[in-house]
Formats: structure tokens, C-alpha cells, sequence
């Protein structure tokens, strides 16, 4: 058993550092389709460039891979040469970077028009104040000016005395700022240190987000599966009994039909019926996060999803019914004249039930499919709505941060599944 | 038995033809060919006649059953039952190639070489006898796609442009020969070698397996933008680790048998034990696993098209259709039901085809 769970341990991250390998490398931004989609198709190329720069786009792919998983924070702080923290501000619930000077003083750099340095202050409240501008050039080997701090944005930031721009975005759009760094580090901690860093579509903390999005995604799994799994393990025994018969024919193909009605589809009808004719349960939820959902909000979410994944789960129950009805066993029991009701639920049931635990288990990678669908259409506030939506604008470290939490689900349950099966067939226990 | 029917072993087409004659015993599994099969006459029947242009918007939009139009009109006025039979092209009957230049060509053609090399290769770097030869294949496989880029760079090639056309067999086909291709060889490969062989692949495919299907799909659609090559690669990935699981455990349960010890004594080559001895006696599971399969891919392909992320116009594609048809289901219902019942039907067809054709194999083993 403890050779079983230490091998296990090593696969799932074998698997994880695989997944997320393979995850950056597809989604590396190879063109700057993501730079047009973040600032619009009538960006100049040097905007482009800039943005490019403040991203860390320009940096190698191993680079940016590591500073993805184990974060950059500790680059950044030998390069400034004080220590970093992440604080939140309390008024947006955000948190940036800031240089920790001891004595709860906490500061980033702006530089003027002077080519001097503004120290910001943080004060308790989130905001800063500027102090007097104090000149803290470095110069290198080469004689040239420079200068490692963090930027009023939280951002690891080098700045020259070359005077460059960056096209930063405001209210009113794209503004070129002069004096501004010429390198930077989008400081993060890292997905292993749960950070995952800024997202490009909201501007916001991914982890936070991930975070806030999969519980709502977990009571939406978790109630269609409380909803399902009893109906499908009923109905399934029921069909398996009997095999054959007008009443296995027709759960068996009402269960097939549901499978194989696409969940876009049920839910678009479910819609018509409960939300627009019937005006029962509300057919959206969005942007609930925070507010909190109510109770009718997941009422078409989870009967979709029971739609689709009830024949699932009967059609394996059924099977693995049925073979256990046609073992020597079975027969014996039935000859030797005892009670059909008996037979089924003492000796029959217990051991159909072994294989569709397992298939179960694996079966939560497909409810997470299915449910980024559903999210879709109901607009639920949830992991899957984030991955679809971060997939369409492009915004890679979202999308792939999101993707490892599914994985994670996906390889856990299969772990879970197989120490079930372990524990449960005596078979696999003793040996 | 005579001499003359035991020189003729299997193959895996003679298996395939035997399963495929077992249909006829199955009521379910002729239900099921029906209905696949209305699918696509339908289909080749949308080549040659629909009762509409389905690219025109020649009708009132949003309207119900009306003369010349006989399941209604989407939003902008265009025929339902035409751009439905016409939506069967893309998922069973044809692939777009778009424009695209030599250099990309050249590129694509690298690639699918250097798959095809790779598969090639790997079972012959497993045996020992042949290793050498083996490597160097992988070695040559590997090199394939940085040669052809430093080509299609270094020349003029990039600036030849070859027009868009298009090569018969729909997306979600060819999607499934991939992931059977790519799946059965690795997976024979894991189960007939064993050891480290079978460690290594098992867990770069289980790490594929890991994926949720649909969010995959949408992290290849990301990398790689929308298209029907695209969406090929995608149902191949996704599909491989399944098939490549299943002809595992076919593998290890055939490798035992007497006439694989026997081609082992002959001396036969591990290419000719993986694929004319075992994969001919492993090819009804895996039959009727790819007909699920094709299932999957249709009805995931339905999915993506809702999400707007499928295959890309002009050509109607189902899922893409109740998408567009979702603002005004409420007016125009049979916008989204008509191309929902053709998913519909077409996954339960494939569904109770592939269903029929296992209880039917069983019964024929036993």
C-alpha cells in the first residue's frame, strides 16, 4: 500500500510537471496576436514593442516558464537589492509589490522629468504620497546610469538615463509617458507558491480569480454529482437486472439519447421551457461572484448537466451488472433457492458496484468538461466560463493556470479512484 | 484445416471486413448503420441538390414553416434544411485546406513525416537488434521540421501562395484514423515491450489523458488559431492516450499467446509481431472504440462550433448554427432544434452501430 501511494505521488508529478510543460510551450505567444488583441488593431509597432517589454514577452521561454512556476520575486529582489513584498490594497482588494524598507515603510520609484528618483510611500490605507526626489543612480563597469526598483505599478523596473517611453494604458486609452524603465520584471511568486501572476484580460490577480471561480465550479460539480450518481446507480441496477427486457431498452436509450444530446442544447431548451415560458428559474447568473448565488440559480445549471450525465454513468452501472448477474455465484444462489430480491441486493449488488466507482472517479474529468459548457450558457460565474473566456481573448497564464487546476482535480480523483478500488476489492488488497 | 487456409493468416482489413459482416446479426447495430448511413447520403446528397442555397439569405428571418422553406429560416433569412444537410460536409464528407504558401507546405509535409518517422522508428529503437536503425530515425524525425523552417525561410518559397481546396473525408474522420494511428502504435508499443518502454509512454500520454477534453480542445485552438487541420490535430491528441490504453492492455493480453512466442522463435521483426500478429487479433475492440470515437469527435465538434471556437465558415457547421440561432430561440426555435436533432441523431447513430457491434464480437469470442 505505501509503495502503491509513493508510486502514485510520483506520477501525478511526473504528470503535473509534463502538463504544465507542455501547457507554456503550446501557449507560447509566437506572433503578437495577443498584442493586438490587448491593444486594439490600431496599435503602432513600437506600442506593441513596449508592451511586449512591460509583459516580459522579449524574455526566452525558459525564462518566462521558470519565473511562471517558481516565481521571479527573489530575481528581482537581488537585482534591486532589498527585500520585496506583496501587499493588498484595501480599497480594490489587489495586491502589488512593494520594496520593504524595515519600519513598515514600504516604497516603489517613479522618476521625474529631472532624471531623479520619487520615492512613493505606501501609507496604511493603500494609497501613497511622494517624497522629496533623491538621486540614487548606480553606475556599471561601462560608466553608464542605472537603477533597479520597483515602478509605481509593483513592477521590477530598470531605468537609464536614455529616457525612454512607455505607452501605458489609461481611461482614455493608450498615453506615452516619458522617463520611463527601459526593462522589466513582472514580479509573481509563482504557481508552485500559489501566484500566478497578473491577468492581460481583467488586469487582476489570476490566483485570486482561480481561486474565487473553482469553489463556485465545485458546488456546481458537486450537486449535479449528489444529483446523478443515486438516479444513475438506481436506474442502472435496474436495466441490468433485466437484461434484455422492454424495461432495460428503454432506460438504456433514453440514457444514450441524453448522453448524446450535446449540454448547449439541453440547456438551451431547459431555458425556453423553465426561464422564458415558464418564467421558474432564472436562466443567467452572471457576475454573481462576490453577491453570492442563490439556490435557483443552480437549478437549469445542475438539470443540465444530470441531462448529459446520467446515461453516462447508468450504461456503466448496467454493464457491470449485467456481468455480475451471468457469474457462477449468482446462478448458485438462485438454484440453491434463495429470494431473488436477496440475491440481488446481498451478493449481486455489492460486487457490480466495484467497477463503476472507479469509472466514477475518472468520470470528474469529464463533468469538468462539460461543465465549462454549461458555464458558458448560463453565464455561472466558474473555472470553466474563465478558461473559455481567457481562451478566446488569448490570455495565456490565465488559461494555462486554470487548465493545471482542472488537471489537478483530474489526476487527485484518478488517485482517489484507485485507492477506492484498492481498498474495496479484497482481490487487489491482500496481494 | 488445410495447408491453404492456414498460410493465409489475418490481417487486419480480413478482421475488419469479418466484424463488419457481423452488423447484419445485430438489430441495434443495423439501427445504428442507418442511421449513420442517412447521414451520409444526406451529406453527398448536399453536394449536388439542397432545397436552397444554404449561403443565401433568400427567405424572412426567424420565420417557422413556410412554402419553399420547410423547417424555417435562420436570423438572416437562410434556408435551415439546406445549411443542416450542408453542415454534414464538414464533420463527415470533406477538409478545407486553406491558402496557404509552399514554405507552410513544406512545413506540414515535415511534420506529418516526421510523425510518421517517429512511429516508425520507436518500435524499431525498442528491439534490440534493431536499435540502431532505430535511433537514427528519431534522430532524423527530430531534425525534419527545423530543416524544412531554415528552408522555407532561406528561399522564396514563403511567397508562393497555393489557393484554398479542399480533399474528401470529413474533419472528425480524419481526426480518429489519427488518434488511432498515433494511439495503436504507441500503445502496442508499451504493452508488446513493456518496462521502460511502457513507463515512459504511459506517462506522457496519461499526462494528456489528464486534460478535460473540452478545456485541451481549447488550448490547441488557442496555439493554434481556427481551422479544420487544426481541429484534426485536436480530436488526434485528445483521442490518442484512449487508444493507445486499450490496444495496451489488448497488447499484454495477446503477447502471452502461443503464436507470438511462435514469429518470436521465427525471428520475425518486431514491426511484423506488432502489426501483423497482434494488432489483426486487437482490431475489434479498437473498431468499435474508434466508431465511439467518431461520436466524441461530432459531438465535441457541435460544442466548440456553440462556442464559437469550431470550424470556421462559410460553410455551415452545426454547433455554429445554434449558436447563431440562441438569441432568438424564442421566436425561431427550429433555427437551434434542426441542427441539435442532426447531432443528435448522428451521435446516437454512431453510438448504437459501435454498441450492436461489441455485444456482437463478445457473443462471437465467447
Amino acid at each position: 500500500m505505501g509503495r502503491f501511494l509513493f508510486r502514485s505521488v510520483i506520477s501525478i508529478i511526473v504528470t503535473m510537471v509534463l502538463v504544465s510543460i507542455l501547457l507554456f510551450v503550446m501557449l507560447d505567444p509566437r506572433d503578437g496576436a495577443v498584442l493586438v488583441k490587448i491593444l486594439g488593431i490600431e496599435a503602432t509597432p513600437e506600442q506593441q514593442e513596449s508592451l511586449a517589454n512591460q509583459l516580459a514577452l522579449d524574455t526566452p521561454i525558459m525564462t518566462r516558464y521558470l519565473d511562471w512556476v517558481i516565481g521571479n520575486d527573489w530575481r528581482a529582489e537581488r537585482l534591486i537589492g532589498s527585500d520585496v513584498v506583496l501587499l493588498e490594497d484595501p480599497r480594490t482588494g489587489d495586491s502589488s509589490w512593494w520594496i520593504d524598507e524595515g519600519n513598515e515603510r514600504y516604497i516603489q520609484y517613479e522618476v521625474n522629468t529631472d532624471g531623479l528618483m520619487v520615492p512613493l510611500v505606501r501609507q496604511p490605507a493603500g494609497e501613497y504620497i511622494k517624497e522629496a526626489p533623491v538621486d540614487l543612480w548606480e553606475t556599471d563597469a561601462e560608466g553608464n546610469k542605472f537603477f533597479w526598483g520597483l515602478d509605481a505599478k509593483g513592477r521590477g523596473a530598470l531605468w537609464d538615463d536614455s529616457g525612454a517611453t512607455e505607452f501605458i494604458s489609461t481611461q482614455t486609452g493608450w498615453q506615452e509617458l516619458a522617463g520611463a524603465p527601459v526593462d522589466y520584471i513582472p514580479i509573481r511568486k509563482g504557481v508552485l507558491r500559489g501566484d500566478a501572476g497578473i491577468s492581460w484580460r481583467t488586469s487582476r490577480s489570476i490566483s485570486n480569480a482561480v481561486y474565487l471561480r473553482a469553489g463556485n465550479t465545485f458546488k456546481l460539480a458537486g450537486l449535479a454529482f449528489v444529483v446523478v450518481m443515486p438516479l444513475a446507480l438506481l436506474f442502472g441496477i435496474i436495466a441490468g437486472i433485466n437484461e434484455g427486457k422492454f424495461l432495460d431498452r428503454f432506460i438504456s436509450i433514453v440514457g444514450l439519447i441524453g448522453t448524446s444530446t450535446p449540454e448547449f442544447v439541453s440547456g438551451l431548451v431547459f431555458i425556453l421551457l423553465f426561464a422564458l415560458t415558464w418564467s421558474l428559474f432564472p436562466s443567467q447568473s452572471a457576475d454573481l461572484i462576490g453577491t453570492g448565488l442563490k439556490p435557483k440559480h443552480y437549478v437549469l445549471p445542475v438539470l443540465t448537466l444530470t441531462a448529459v450525465e446520467l446515461g453516462y454513468v447508468i450504461r456503466m452501472t448496467r454493464a457491470s451488472m449485467v456481468d455480475v448477474m451471468k457469474a457462477p455465484y449468482i446462478r448458485t444462489a438462485i438454484i440453491k433457492g434463495m429470494p431473488y430480491r436477496r440475491v440481488v441486493l446481498r451478493h449481486a449488488l455489492r460486487n457490480a458496484l466495484m467497477a463503476p466507482i472507479t469509472i466514477i472517479m475518472l468520470h470528474i474529468n469529464y463533468l469538468v468538461g462539460g461543465i465549462v459548457v454549461v458555464e458558458a450558457i448560463f453565464a455561472y460565474p466558474g473555472l470553466g466560463d474563465y478558461i473559455f473566456k481567457s481562451a478566446v481573448f488569448g490570455d495565456i497564464y490565465a488559461l494555462a493556470a486554470a487548465a493545471m487546476v482542472t488537471v489537478i482535480v483530474a489526476v487527485l480523483t484518478r488517485l482517489f479512484g484507485d485507492l477506492a478500488y484498492t481498498l474495496l476489492n479484497p482481490r487487489i488488497r491482500f496481494s | 484445416m488445410t495447408t491453404e487456409t492456414r498460410s493465409k493468416a489475418p490481417t487486419v482489413w480480413s478482421n475488419i471486413a469479418n466484424y463488419l459482416k457481423l452488423v447484419s446479426e445485430s438489430r441495434i447495430a443495423t439501427i445504428g448503420l442507418a442511421m449513420v448511413l442517412f447521414w451520409i447520403i444526406v451529406g453527398l446528397t448536399s453536394f449536388v441538390w439542397t432545397p436552397q442555397d444554404p449561403n443565401a439569405s433568400l427567405g424572412i428571418p426567424n420565420r417557422g414553416i413556410q412554402d419553399g422553406f420547410m423547417l424555417g429560416t435562420d436570423r438572416i433569412g437562410r434556408d435551415n434544411l439546406s445549411r443542416t444537410m450542408a453542415g454534414t460536409q464538414v464533420i463527415l464528407m470533406k477538409t478545407r485546406i486553406p491558402e496557404l504558401s509552399v514554405g507552410a507546405y513544406l512545413l506540414g509535409i515535415a511534420g506529418i513525416s516526421a510523425i510518421v518517422l517517429g512511429l516508425v522508428a520507436l518500435p524499431w529503437a525498442s528491439d534490440k537488434r534493431t536499435r540502431q536503425k532505430g535511433f537514427i530515425g528519431l534522430i532524423i524525425a527530430a531534425v525534419l521540421i527545423p530543416i524544412a523552417n531554415i528552408i522555407a525561410n532561406s528561399t522564396g518559397l514563403n511567397d508562393i501562395i497555393i489557393p484554398k481546396f479542399a480533399i474528401p473525408v470529413g474533419v472528425a474522420i480524419w481526426g480518429v484514423a489519427g488518434s488511432l494511428t498515433l494511439g495503436s502504435t504507441l500503445g502496442l508499443i508499451a504493452g508488446y515491450r513493456g518496462g521502460t518502454w511502457d513507463q515512459v509512454i504511459m506517462q506522457i500520454l496519461d499526462a494528456l489523458i489528464a486534460f478535460p477534453r473540452i478545456v485541451l480542445y481549447l488550448v490547441v485552438i488557442t496555439a493554434l488559431g481556427q481551422g479544420d487541420l487544426v481541429m484534426i490535430f485536436a480530436i488526434a491528441v485528445t483521442g490518442a492516450p484512449g487508444v493507445a490504453r486499450l490496444a495496451r492492455s489488448q497488447a499484454l493480453e495477446i503477447k502471452s499467446r502461443d503464436y507470438i512466442r511462435a514469429a518470436e522463435t521465427r525471428g520475425e521483426s518486431i514491426w511484423y509481431i506488432m502489426f501483423r500478429e497482434i494488432l489483426p487479433n486487437a482490431i475489434g475492440p479498437l473498431l468499435v472504440d474508434a466508431m465511439l470515437r467518431v461520436g466524441y469527435a461530432v459531438f465535441t465538434i457541435g460544442t466548440l462550433g456553440f462556442l464559437g471556437r469550431g470550424l470556421p465558415p462559410p460553410e455551415p457547421d452545426w454547433g455554429n448554427m445554434i449558436n447563431l440561432a440562441r438569441p432568438s430561440f424564442g421566436q425561431a426555435p427550429l433555427s437551434v432544434l434542426v441542427p441539435a436533432f442532426a447531432i443528435v441523431t448522428l451521435v446516437v447513430g454512431l453510438n448504437l452501430f459501435a454498441d450492436g457491434l461489441n455485444e456482437e464480437i463478445t457473443r462471437y469470442q465467447k
